[in-house]
């Protein structure tokens, strides 16, 4: 049984350094906590819903998903955190803005499915697991791990590889000196919202299909759990986060598995405080604040 | 009256607000990041909960008890946050509530589990709310206006600085957090003997985010800050009963506006507006950097 | 008589029997706090939903002794701060005769001191009986978990006869951790072994550890005490996780809703469930609240809308033998009395017994995707 709940764990967790991918990004370029990321991944879901409702093929509709959240988050910015930018209250103030915006998107979802859970219809990915080296896999497994693993492949690639990608580099590490340097702070924004946004919404579409739920208040469990990805991979780190998200993945699918149920929040909380007392910067962090550093 | 009468509930919640975004409000003054007041006020709250009613104490010593015992979380909590900073506390604290919540559900034989605990009598009266709320009024401001005020200022403006011209930035960070536990413990005190049962989840991320856009929105340097924040949080959802089912939607926009407009709170907001158009130099420092200099767009 | 005379004699006998017309017929005021918005949304907007049906169709009877009954609904966010201040104002402002709510256990505990002391009367459908207890004014309008589930447990114990059981429930919800008890105290006493106790929370979605941890072990029967759609989950993330298809699951009064039924699909032949509300309905009653619920709604209703529904039944019948203009202290009374109503769950009767209905639950199963009784009761 052991194996199985790794791979159980491997592929929650994969959704989870998704999740925390986008979250991260935002976080970890421009210093802004999003707090309404979870309500961005609540909508992916529903988009992609409502795009296989309407008939499209899952991947397509996986597609647009994607691009609908990274508009709405791109969006967000623009409305609740650009006009604060040049606030000297902008850290707490953002923070307010993003809870206001979550409130706003679960209100909307809440009216649009009647607080009603609704599901993907069935079939929409085939169900029958297959077994391989003993272990069951169902294909819904296999599409979120290909998935997880193509999105952060071209998030490297793009981050790593390209000129866009340098800019945002160079943004999260010294935005002054980036600025003198010619970089154009808005298209940063721009891009890191709208990556972060699609990131979140096709993890949402995952989850949806993953756990065959969908609701208005789908994303404050993820928001928390983002919580812990972040620190436990520093903040700012992106392999961090990838790295967190599948060992917070793994964690928590094995203490479910073998401690008494309602241990595992308790569990996954305490090491995350852990965490934050041995190092705080994480596994991978470092690069960018140091926790220990005082706030100037 | 009976309309007064129908309304006073109302009132009742809001001074319960008040004390918590106070206590919320101490630690963000002294530059501390943390968001534990959920966690603290569950702690005051379960252990008047339970003081009452299987030990038949009263509410006026099940207060004070919880006030000291939220004290002392409070100190409890400062040791190992006093490494960090800044996003980390934050999150830190934000870990601490899951936890306390968590525990809540877990230790049922303690503190009911998902049931929580009910039948708590009520001996709560608004008088007694008023009283506490114009105690801690009286205290944070004794505070601001002294020297550890002052300190908590300069904390939050600049540690560096502070740190560098002698100041025990442990000390303070920790007086901050004690005075956050003790505000904390009694408030929730104060509301298990007022609404009559509670459960492990009114403690959560959302007591959590509406203490915090309280403090936020009625801004983090006067005292009187928090207090109109709690206002606004507590009357917003009942001014906007006849929008019913869209009510979430409304204060989620009110909340963007206002900090946007207003982004120092309502309180502290309006008291510089009042300052510029007098024509007087600012008071308060605008240029407040944060961790990496100065964001433009 | 002179002609003033006359003029003054059709006067008063018009203003006299004016009044006597409009003494009988008086608004029952009934505010309703309900959660429409908020964690428990989906079980408080159904609810509510049920009691609109529910007065809409005691109005168009015209059968409570001349009296009208308007509904208001308000939303208390899932928050008791705001439920208590519903209470109070629907108390004192709106003068309600009768309030109904929550269909939270948490916020009716919270709200029912303040309704015993205004003495108004309050009616709830939460599952738990501490809003009930030791008060005069305050009545639950679904019957007690030990009572209901007797049903399904001696069920289990007497007809499915499997040797060895896993039981899960939902820890955050005082109706599943008390019915899960309740049904593994009488299989045990009737010779059951229970081989694992699984708990999780009603908002998790990812149940994949708990299920394979469970097919492991290979039980004869699996007990499920979670929500609607969380159920479905399971179901089908146990069969992905290689169930045997000879585990038979049973579960409470959620396994037997639509929403269950519609989220599992084939996954869900030959559950077992308790019936609070069939699909359908048991009675001309129930067939009646469906088409009506599905003509206002556009979807079937579930057994928190067939609750909801019972809830006006019960007031109304209360109402109507209170009498004309009848006070809060009649309505009270009249409510503690009522035995043998007519109404849409369970199976079609209702007394109340200590303020809290009473009626007799029915065991299905589910038959070539529809809910049919199940055999041997």
């Amino acid at each position: 049984m052991l194996a199985q709940q790794l791979f159980n764990g491997l592929v929650l967790g994969a959704v989870y350094a998704l999740f925390a991918l986008g979250f991260n990004l935002v976080f970890g370029v421009h210093k802004i906590m999003n707090l309404a990321h979870g309500a961005v991944f609540m909508i992916g879901a529903f988009a992609g819903l409502y795009g296989v409702l309407g008939g499209l093929p899952l991947w397509l509709a996986v597609l647009v998903a994607a691009l609908c959240t990274g508009l709405l988050s791109v969006t967000i910015d623009a409305l609740a955190f650009r006009p604060l930018r040049t606030s000297s209250e902008a850290e707490f103030a953002v923070l307010i803005t993003s809870i206001g915006v979550d409130m706003i998107l679960v209100n909307l979802a809440l009216r649009v499915s009647e607080a009603h859970t609704m599901r993907f219809p069935f079939g929409v990915v085939p169900v029958e697991p297959l077994l391989v080296f003993g272990l069951r896999i169902t294909p819904l497994q296999l599409v979120i791990l290909g998935a997880a693993l193509l999105c952060g492949a071209l998030l490297a690639w793009y981050l790593y590889r390209t000129s866009f990608g340098r800019q945002v580099r160079a943004v999260s590490s010294n935005e002054r000196a980036a600025m003198l340097l010619g970089v154009e702070p808005r298209a940063v924004y721009f891009q890191t919202f709208f990556i972060s946004g699609a990131l979140a919404g096709i993890a949402g579409v995952l989850i949806g299909l993953a756990f065959n739920s969908i609701s208005f208040s789908m994303g404050e469990p993820y928001l928390l759990r983002g919580f812990v990805v972040l620190i436990v991979g520093g903040l700012g780190s992106l392999p961090g986060a990838a790295v967190a998200g599948l060992a917070l993945g793994i964690l928590q699918t094995l203490t479910v598995a073998y401690f008494p149920s309602g241990l595992t929040d308790l569990i996954v909380y305490s090491v995350l405080f852990l965490m934050l007392l041995v190092r705080p910067n994480g596994l991978f962090g470092g690069a960018i604040a140091d926790a220990r550093m005082a706030r100037r | 009256m009976d309309l007064l009468a129908a309304y006073q509930p109302l009132l009742d919640l809001f001074l319960i607000s008040a004390g918590f975004a106070l206590s919320q409000y101490v630690v963000l003054r002294a530059g501390v990041f943390s968001i534990a007041t959920a966690g603290l006020v569950s702690i005051g709250s379960y252990l008047a909960a339970i003081l009452m009613t299987t030990y038949g104490v009263s509410i006026w010593l099940a207060a004070p008890a919880a006030t000291l015992v939220g004290l002392a979380f409070g100190l409890l909590l400062s040791i190992p946050l006093a490494r960090l900073r800044g996003p980390y506390q934050a999150i830190a604290t934000l870990a601490f509530v899951q936890i306390m919540l968590a525990l809540a559900l877990y230790a049922e034989p303690l503190t009911g589990g998902a049931v929580g605990i009910n039948n708590i009598p009520k001996q709560v009266s608004t008088l007694g709310l008023l009283f506490c709320v114009a105690l801690t009024l009286y205290v944070l401001g004794s505070i601001n206006r002294t020297r550890p005020g002052r300190i908590f200022d300069a904390l939050r403006q600049d540690e560096g600085v502070a740190g560098s011209l002698g100041i025990s930035i442990a000390f303070h960070h920790t007086l901050a957090f004690a005075l956050s536990g003790a505000i904390a413990g009694l408030f929730g005190a104060l509301q298990a003997g007022y609404i009559y049962s509670i459960v492990p989840h009114q403690y959560g991320f959302a007591l959590v985010a509406g203490t915090l856009a309280a403090v936020i929105l009625g801004g983090r340097r006067s005292i009187w800050g928090p207090v109109v924040g709690a206002a606004i949080m507590t009357v917003l959802p009942e001014l906007a009963r006849p929008l019913a089912d869209n009510r979430l939607l409304l204060i989620g926009l009110l909340l963007v506006v206002m900090i946007v407009f207003l982004p120092q709170g309502v309180v502290d907001g309006l008291l510089q507006l009042r300052r510029r158009r007098r024509g007087q130099l600012e008071a308060t420092s605008k240029a407040t950097p944060t961790t990496t200099g100065g964001m433009r767009a | 008589m002179t002609r003033t005379a006359k003029f003054r004699a059709a006067a008063f006998a018009a203003v006299l029997l004016a009044m006597t017309t409009t003494a009988g017929a008086a608004e029952v005021v009934v505010g309703a706090i309900a959660e429409l918005t908020g964690s428990a949304a989906d079980f408080g907007t159904n609810t509510a939903r049920g009691l609109q049906v529910g007065a809409e169709w005691l109005n168009a009877r015209k059968d409570m002794s001349g009296n009208t009954v308007k509904l208001i609904v308000e939303d208390d966010g899932t928050d008791k701060g705001q439920a208590l201040t519903l209470l109070n104002k629907f108390a004192l402002r709106d003068n309600a005769a009768v309030i109904v709510g929550t269909s939270s256990s948490a916020l009716s505990a919270s709200i029912a001191p303040r309704a015993e002391e205004l003495k108004v009367p309050m009616i709830t459908i939460a599952y738990s009986t501490a809003a009930v207890e030791g008060r005069q004014w305050v009545f639950k309008a679904t019957d007690t978990i030990p009572h209901q589930f007797q049903a399904i447990a001696n069920y289990t114990a007497d007809v499915i006869k499997p040797k060895a059981c896993v039981r899960v429930w939902g820890r955050d919800n005082e109706a599943y951790v008390q019915n899960s008890k309740i049904w593994g105290d009488t299989v045990t006493a009737k010779g059951v072994k229970i081989l694992d106790d699984v708990t999780v929370l009603i908002s998790d979605t990812d149940f994949t550890a708990a299920a394979t941890r469970i097919s492991s072990l290979k039980p004869d029967c699996l007990y499920l005490a979670i929500s609607p759609e969380p159920a479905a989950n399971f179901v089908l993330q146990l069969k992905s996780a290689g169930l045997p298809a000879t585990t038979k699951l049973i579960g409470g009064t959620t396994m037997g809703s639509r929403i269950f039924l519609g989220a599992a699909g084939t996954a869900a032949e030959g559950t077992y469930s308790l019936a609070e509300y069939s699909p359908g309905g048991v009675n001309e009653l129930g067939k009646k609240f469906e088409a009506a619920y599905q003509a206002k709604f556009r979807e079937k209703p579930d057994t928190f809308a067939a609750a909801g529904f019972s809830e006006m039944l019960i007031i109304g019948a209360a109402i109507k033998q209170a009498g004309a203009n009848p006070s809060r202290q009649a309505i009270r009374d009249a409510m503690a009395g009522l035995k043998d109503l007519e109404t849409v769950i369970g199976k079609g009767r209702l007394s109340m017994v200590n303020r809290i209905a009473q009626y007799d639950m029915v065991v299905l199963t589910v038959k070539s995707g529809n809910l049919t009784v199940a055999p041997g009761q």
